[in-house]
């Protein structure tokens, strides 16, 4: 056996341990969500929220054992969050493992009634596995070349050697070598990763288990989305999981282990959560979305953005009375900011500012470092800006492929066909679209929230926002839901009336009807 | 069975058109499915292919492949360890390769502490603080960055006096400062054109040729050159696009959409090289981004053997400048071809992205240095080639020679009744194709052949091979010589056979010596060994000859510049097993790092 080989067998046994102590820790959290909600919660959106909190708490944990007890050995902090999340991710296993898998064979049993459905559903999780297992291949063979993912690894990687998140921000050349990371960034992806560095030791000319992190969150968010787009309508969850999988910048950030993978499934997570509360605004629901969104702002610093996205879909969405929703948005906002204080603090000690890339010489009048980037990518003028930027996800096919263009074309189809639903007074129109249950609203809201949050980025004079088709992809899992749950719901339309019915006056009047119970059938 | 067929043709037409919206609807879903499945199959694609992940390095570690796949970072990397650096910092423009790789002591831009070389400053004034600073290298990366181009870092590189580029490959470029300011000398211009004195050679300068050789006319609506004689100025134009693609990153190929690349705006003028290093300069006024690029290439080819070098990117925001790069002569001599000198040229032009305007009053080349006997083919690469046939430790872990032994092959039933002769080939060979060599500066794809014909023909390497043999019976050995051509999708150009002749062995132990004249920079050298067997020698309870080779040295020898020999020992002490053929698989030990051994023996 080659010294190579033996190098590789090492690194996936590593990887699969790292695997596991993420399942364990999300099982852990599958355990408390589920003792939290009660049995009647949806399992699978349950197991979705936790496989994406899970580990990301483990990280929160490791970041504050870096900081708070820093400079012990790496076992000390491998094995103590092992334990802490381990052991009772075991339990939680045995416990709710097999009812888990009950549930779920339970709901393929009914629906393997509706052949042709089943079939699709098999079809799109057939491809979503093999999309997986070709995100696998990337990692298992191919080397980290990218630019951000091999900072963010240098950065790990050092705070895995030095034990200690207490130096971060890097800006210290004399401890560093060298590198140079005057970020803001709060260390959610850095933790996972300076947790792998610390169980397979500081690799040099390796990246090893770290590239695993990316798909794992990947395979979470996978998970989460097919059971919140395949809320009630099961067939939309593989779509909608094969949708997101499918964008090509999606994909490509995947297979270089960025940190976008990991910041998109804990937003989707807190948006979810936030759904789930807007049901049910209790205490117990609230401290899932608190948990949720904390994550969200912890794995990066555009989770911040996570509050401004959550809180007014939450206002609009919220079937509780106003007091009560009023209390929970409070206690999301000061709750969720918990986990990132300490990073705000920080930040605002050592650059000034809770936010911001600070880079000294952009300050220099002649560098015109910001003038530079508009022209190179093209986003000078206001048209620039607007086209090339904030609609990147309709201009760039090579990166969006036809995502953006197919929800439009489905919310122009599902506009004419509610046309007389929509001229009625507003009242009628938020019960029925903002109070209404079904993800596709929430997702819709998220989207819409997202670009005028984008047009007003614009409006400020700021390409902040824009500049990076990354940040565009922010609200693509929801599209992805969105968009999967659409097309299903025309594929019901069409198997319940043809169009030909409908043009007879009696029938019109029937179909009219149909409509508007579906519309309320969807909601309940 | 036609009509049938037919019929079946009509009918399923006759479905499609009875339930023509239920049929396009499934063919634009499964279209769309199987698109999209291939955006995933194509990126995964891609990335194989980029970095040349195959059977033979999928288990390499990250940075090998890295370097497999010729990446330019990895290049460096491997350059800057040689260079044996104490102390000294590389000033990067782009930490991540470099920071995570490397291990090397490093310095990135953005850090605080080197603020202040990024103010305005004369390159005399920068040398001056990047000294005191403890920097040596400049590592700048493919792409236009404001704080290379809008600080005194364009200007410093261009100037031969503080320093000189030492690699550049795909755009990235390593600069080392020199340890003293030098005077340049001997600038001389080769030809410039200043508009604003005489409009007429501003006719020059066309649109639309690009350098690969295609011809492509170019659509006025897309770009514009005016002559403008009484301001004395070239004004180029490229209009914008209502829809301007930034940028795609590099491997991200959902197939049929991929936009081609859109044509370039050109100016341009052809001049003769007589130097070897210059300097281009353009007096530009104007908005928006654009690249000022040299093209070499033999007037025989017209411009298919073209290799392009970008000297200088960069935006304009209104101002007037005079932007300047610097090259070297990087079209080899075609010594071995039946062109003539005088029939290379080199170009320059500029590349404009939509949406730029400029002004162009005038430009000029120069040669920095002198073209003279001194500075030939060989010295100019004198310092790659010392530098060149290095075996570090830290490589010795990847680089190493191994046995690949086929199956048993039955050649032929000899006629000969008393002789029974079954051959098996076994070959020894270098597994990795080892960085033996890095390639100087200035070399480029182009007229690969040339080089290294060139290279070979000044150095003389010769290979020589010690072995232990025991056993009986007898052996053939051929050793197979695979040239290196420095790139990274062709490692191995070609292979001599080279015979080594038979030998017998009774139940003995011989060593053996040869030495062999190889035509080329050696890749790896492959041995192949066939086992003889003659009945009439064989023992009555073998059936097979019983050969055991071991102790394998070889080493390359080569001349320098200046009659200095050089030897690089490879010690591929390898296990030695082959199926069927070597009996004792306990000849060797494991697998042991090639030493380095550079050593000058005495004239």
């Amino acid at each position: 056996m080659t010294f190579e080989l033996m190098q590789f067998i090492l690194m996936v046994v590593r990887g699969i341990m790292l695997l596991t102590i993420f399942l364990l820790a999300s099982m852990s959290m599958y355990a408390l969500f589920v003792s939290l909600l009660g049995k009647n919660a949806p399992k699978g959106i349950v197991l979705g929220l936790s496989l994406i909190i899970g580990p990301m708490l483990l990280s929160w944990f490791n970041i504050m054992l870096l900081y708070f007890f820093a400079e012990h050995t790496s076992k000390f902090y491998v094995w103590w969050l092992a334990f802490a999340f381990g052991v009772p991710g075991i339990i939680a296993t045995f416990r709710h493992g097999p009812n888990l898998w009950g549930t779920y064979s339970d709901m393929l049993a009914t629906f393997a009634q509706d052949k042709v459905k089943s079939r699709i559903y098999y079809l799109f999780l057939t491809l979503v596995i093999l999309a997986m297992g070709q995100l696998l291949l990337t990692q298992l063979f191919i080397p980290l070349s990218a630019n951000d993912p091999l900072e963010y690894a240098s950065v790990s990687r050092l705070i895995a050697t030095l034990h200690s998140a207490r130096d971060y921000p890097f800006m210290d050349r004399t401890l560093t070598g060298g590198l140079y990371a005057g970020w803001t960034h709060p260390l959610g992806y850095a933790g996972l990763l300076s947790y792998a560095f610390m169980l397979q030791g500081p690799a040099v000319e390796n990246a090893g288990i770290i590239k695993f992190v990316a798909p794992y969150y990947v395979f979470a968010q996978a998970i989460l989305i097919m059971a919140f787009a395949g809320w009630k309508r099961p067939l939309a969850g593989p779509v909608a999981a094969f949708i997101l999988l499918a964008t090509p910048i999606y994909f490509h950030l995947a297979s270089q282990a960025h940190i976008d993978i990991s910041r998109l499934a804990t937003m989707t997570a807190a948006v979810v959560s936030v759904w789930l509360l807007a049901a049910n605004g209790n205490l117990r629901h609230a401290l899932i979305a608190i948990l949720a969104i904390g994550m969200a702002q912890f794995s990066h610093s555009i989770g911040l953005l996570t509050l401004p996205l959550v809180i007014p879909l939450y206002l609009l969405i919220s079937k509780s009375s106003w007091i009560i929703t009023i209390r929970n948005s409070a206690l999301l906002i000061f709750g969720s900011l918990l986990f990132v204080a300490l990073r705000l603090i920080i930040n605002i000690k050592t650059i000034g500012a809770p936010l911001g890339d600070y880079v000294k010489i952009w300050t220099f009048p002649n560098i015109k470092a910001e003038h530079h980037l508009q022209v190179v990518r093209h986003l000078e003028s206001l048209y620039d800006k607007i086209i090339n930027g904030m609609m990147s996800g309709w201009s760039s096919l090579e990166m969006f492929y036809i995502f953006h263009w197919a929800l439009t074309g489905a919310l122009v189809i599902a506009v004419i066909y509610f046309r007389k639903q929509i001229m009625q007074p507003v009242s009628l129109v938020k019960n029925m679209f903002w109070k209404n249950e079904d993800p596709v609203f929430a997702a819709l809201i998220i989207i819409m929230g997202f670009y005028a949050m984008l047009a007003l980025t614009i409006m400020a004079g700021t390409e902040l926002a824009i500049k990076n088709v990354r940040y565009t992809m922010t609200v693509q899992p929801l599209l992805a839901v969105a968009l999967a749950r659409l097309l299903v719901w025309f594929m019901d339309l069409k198997r319940s009336q043809s169009p030909k019915q409908i043009r007879t006056k009696k029938a019109r009047k029937k179909a009219d009807a149909t409509a508007k119970a579906k519309a309320a059938g969807a909601g309940a | 069975m036609i009509r049938f067929l037919w019929n079946s043709v009509t009918r399923a037409f006759g479905y499609i058109i009875d339930h023509r919206r239920l049929s396009l609807t499934v063919f634009v879903i499964a279209f769309v499915t199987v698109q999209s499945f291939l955006n995933t199959s194509f990126i995964t694609a891609d990335y194989f292919r980029k970095f040349k992940v195959g059977p033979a390095t999928a288990f390499d570690s990250d940075y090998r492949k890295l370097l497999a796949s010729n990446l330019p970072v990895a290049n460096i990397i491997e350059l800057l360890r040689r260079e044996n650096i104490t102390g000294e910092l590389t000033l990067v423009f782009r930490q991540a390769e470099f920071g995570y790789y490397s291990g090397l002591p490093f310095a990135y831009i953005y850090d605080n502490t080197y603020a202040d070389l990024f103010e305005k400053a004369t390159p005399a004034q920068l040398y001056a603080k990047l000294r005191s600073k403890n920097i040596k290298y400049l590592l700048t990366p493919d792409y236009a960055m404001p704080e290379f181009y809008n600080t005194g870092f364009a200007d410093f590189v261009a100037d031969l006096s503080f320093s000189e580029q030492i690699y550049e490959q795909q755009g990235y470029k390593l600069t080392r400062l020199r340890d003293q300011p030098i005077e340049s000398s001997a600038q001389k211009i080769i030809t410039s054109a200043d508009f604003t004195k005489s409009p007429q050679s501003m006719r020059k300068w066309q649109l639309g040729r690009q350098p690969s050789g295609m011809l492509q006319q170019l659509s006025t609506e897309k770009a514009k050159l005016v002559f403008n004689e009484s301001a004395g100025m070239v004004q180029l134009i490229r209009k914008k696009s209502y829809h301007s693609r930034p940028y795609i990153v590099d491997v991200l190929q959902p197939n049929p959409l991929r936009p081609k690349a859109s044509p370039f705006l050109l100016g341009q003028s052809d001049f003769e090289p007589k130097g070897n290093t210059f300097s281009v300069e353009v007096d530009v006024e104007g908005r928006g981004y654009f690249e000022l690029v040299v093209a070499g290439y033999a007037r025989a080819n017209i411009l298919e053997e073209s290799n392009e070098l970008v000297v200088w990117s960069g935006v304009l925001d209104g101002e007037r400048r005079t932007v300047r790069g610097r090259f070297t002569d990087i079209i080899p001599k075609r010594t071995a071809s039946n062109l003539a000198e005088d029939e290379r040229r080199y170009r320059v032009y500029l590349r404009l992205q939509d949406g730029t305007e400029l002004d162009l009053r005038s430009w000029k080349v120069r040669t920095l240095t002198e073209d003279s006997p001194a500075l030939d083919f060989v010295n100019r690469y004198q310092a790659a080639l010392d530098m060149g046939w290095d075996f570090g430790d830290r490589q010795a872990r990847f680089l190493y020679f191994g046995v690949i032994a086929d199956d048993k092959k039955e050649l032929d039933q000899s006629n000969e009744p008393w002789v029974q002769i079954s051959q098996y080939d076994s070959s020894l060979v270098g597994v990795r194709s080892p960085l033996f060599y890095v390639p100087p500066s200035t070399y480029r794809d182009m007229d690969r052949i040339n080089v290294l014909d060139t290279l070979a023909r000044q150095i003389n390497p010769a290979i020589h091979t010690t072995f232990e043999l025991s056993g009986h019976g007898a052996v053939g050995i051929t050793a197979l010589v695979y040239c290196r051509n420095f790139d990274g999708s062709d490692p191995a150009l070609a292979a001599t056979a080279i015979s080594l002749g038979t030998r017998i062995l009774l139940d003995t132990t011989r060593s053996d010596k040869t030495t062999f004249l190889s035509s080329c920079l050696p890749s790896f050298i492959r041995y192949d060994i066939t086992v003889k067997r003659n009945r009439f020698m064989a023992k009555a309870d073998n059936a097979l000859s019983d050969i055991r080779f071991r102790n394998l040295k070889t080493s390359l020898s080569f001349a320098t510049p200046d009659q200095t020999i050089r030897k690089v020992e490879l010690i591929p002490v390898t296990r030695l097993i082959a199926k069927n053929m070597f009996t004792s698989p306990d000849v060797t030990g494991d697998r042991q790092p090639l030493k380095a051994i550079l050593e000058t023996p005495s004239k």
